[in-house]
């Protein structure tokens, strides 16, 4: 049986859910990106970013261009959790079908 | 609410997230209107100042008609390009995010291509100084050319942006059956017609349908 118990619990939750989703679409977001996405406040964003980091999901890039800028990507461990969150997701929508 | 439907849930926001952050809109509705009126504007004086015995100022004269009319539209879209700068740029300090966006990148890149063609083309008729007679093939090459640089935007652009770039390809494609029979009688009124009908019209209908949606995802 299938249940939300094999889900990780790092990337079930709405807004982390939404910022690995968004990381999962390209190489790099700059947070300021990431933030008017999402329409989070930087604060809710921070917490939730070092939620994923501390889980190994997250890798962070800071530099400085005309200004500096701090950047978010899926780290191969990641993208790996976000593939494994969506298989079971979908295998929870397949055997409610049945 | 069961498992099954709090999936389902979950996936329809994953679905639409991902949806949103590829999806790039390379004209907004502000740069569609600002461009729309000015070419409305351009294409009826072009029109009216091109009849028969006026001597306007922009009545195209015989030699040099092509590089008259050339001048004419590059003010038209240095403009257009000069009020889209200032909206991106507001647009960023609003959001306090990068001028550059991957996204602007990347419909720059895709676009340009055809755009360099297009520009080619352009000088051509600049260098040899063409006269009236010219005007609906540069209209034309313009027309298409510029439908084609929105549909390589087609990966990632919304559905209003693809429908605007066929729209142009469409038109542009009648204008090559039309020139000859139709167009060369009198070239310069024919050529701000499609003008005014393609960057003028096309882009109002654009930039009025799509200006509520904008609006609301601001």
């Amino acid at each position: 049986m299938l249940d939300f118990d094999k889900l990780d619990k790092a990337i079930h939750e709405k807004a982390r859910l939404g910022i690995m989703t968004l990381l999962a679409t390209r190489a790099a977001w700059p947070f300021q990106e990431l933030k008017a996405e999402l329409g989070m406040t930087d604060g809710n964003l921070i917490t939730h970013l070092r939620i994923l980091h501390e889980a190994g999901f997250v890798a962070v890039t800071k530099e400085v261009l005309d200004r500096p800028q701090t950047s978010y990507s899926l780290t191969a461990r990641g993208r790996k959790a976000f593939q494994d969150y969506l298989d079971v997701l979908e295998q929870i929508v397949k055997a409610g079908r049945k | 609410m069961d498992e099954r439907t709090h999936a389902e849930e979950h996936l329809r926001i994953i679905r639409s997230l991902m949806e949103r952050a590829t999806i790039y809109r390379a004209i907004s509705a502000p740069t569609a209107l600002v461009g729309s009126v000015l070419s409305l504007l351009t294409a009826t004086l072009l029109f009216v100042a091109n009849g028969r015995g006026s001597t306007s100022f922009f009545k195209l004269s015989h030699p040099g008609a092509a590089r008259q009319f050339i001048v004419i539209w590059l003010v038209v879209l240095l403009l257009t390009l000069l009020a889209n700068t200032l909206f991106i740029w507001r647009k960023a300090r609003h959001e306090s995010s990068a001028f550059m966006t991957a996204g602007l990148r990347l419909a720059i890149y895709s676009a340009a291509p055809v755009l360099i063609i297009a520009a080619l083309l352009t000088s051509l008729f600049w260098r040899n100084d063409e006269t009236t007679e010219a005007l609906p093939i540069l209209v034309t090459v313009w027309i298409t050319c510029y439908g084609l640089a929105l549909l390589a935007t087609a990966n990632f652009a919304p559905r209003s942006l693809r429908f605007l770039g066929w729209a142009f390809l469409l038109t542009g494609a009648a204008c090559l059956v039309l020139t000859g029979p139709i167009f060369n009688t009198e070239p310069a009124r024919h050529s701000a017609i499609a003008m005014g009908l393609t960057f003028g019209f096309f882009h109002l209908v654009y930039g009025l349908s799509t200006w509520p949606r904008q609006a609301k995802a601001a």
